[in-house]
């Protein structure tokens, strides 16, 4: 067998075993998990309300100011020199 | 909707912790080898390698329905490297362990690539390294892991066994 296999072999060897989990590690996680999950769907419907306000400020200008409508009624006076 | 949400909530919860039962442990012993804290029987024993994991396993369980067909342990480990690597100079410290005498970054290698059997390959593009640097850490970890075996304490390989009756 090559010597860099018998190294690996060995270190594999002393890195190897379980670790016995505490019982509560699994509801901790679960718990700070939802948490986040639950942070992150705040923030997107944090955003989602921001657009749909964006939105809705965009139309109720665009139907009081009516920019596109009327081109400027007045010509631009004659230059006199 | 509502209703919907907390079955949903509760089937995730269910699949969460069929997980955690299954990969929890060798998860944890990665993290305590990451960590450099000495293994022990104890629940409880290894405080820093317990804090890296369930930050890893919460992102895990935030991620659980946006994963269909991805694999929660490969998500958790690359949870885990990542985590390690932010906050690395926290671990500089010697704690006992098995790698307690390796720099965090050796630790990081040596834990993907022979505990966890990831190739070079994707332990260089989980870490965001070249393959050699990844190879020439892997090669100087081992080496200085063969050239001084732990001297006090028991055997790594007999750690866990230790203490059961």
């Amino acid at each position: 067998m090559p010597l860099p296999d018998r190294k690996e072999r060995e270190v594999r060897r002393m890195l190897d075993g379980v670790q016995p989990l505490p019982p509560e590690l699994g509801e901790r996680a679960r718990a700070l998990g939802a948490r986040v999950d639950r942070r992150r769907r705040v923030l997107r419907r944090c955003g989602w309300l921001l657009l749909l306000l964006v939105v809705l400020a965009l139309v109720v200008w665009a139907l009081v100011a009516d920019p596109w409508s009327t081109a400027p009624p007045e010509t631009t006076p004659p230059v006199s020199w | 909707m509502r209703e919907r949400r907390a079955r949903d909530e509760r089937r995730r919860a269910r699949e969460f912790d069929a997980f955690v039962a299954g990969a929890g442990g060798r998860l944890l012993h990665a993290a305590t080898l990451l960590t450099g804290e000495r293994p022990g029987e104890r629940p409880g024993a290894v405080p820093g390698a317990q804090r890296l994991l369930v930050g890893a396993l919460a992102r895990t369980y935030a991620e659980w329905d946006r994963m269909r067909g991805g694999d929660p342990y490969e998500y958790t480990r690359q949870q885990l490297a990542a985590r390690f690597a932010r906050a690395a100079w926290r671990h500089r410290r010697p704690r006992g362990g098995v790698l307690a005498g390796l720099a965090p970054q050796e630790r990081l290698v040596l834990v993907l690539r022979l505990y966890e059997g990831v190739a070079e390959e994707q332990t260089a593009a989980t870490l965001g390294l070249p393959v050699e640097r990844v190879r020439t850490l892997a090669t100087r970890a081992m080496a200085t892991l063969l050239s001084t075996p732990p001297a006090s304490g028991p055997r790594p390989g007999a750690v866990v066994a230790e203490g059961v009756t």
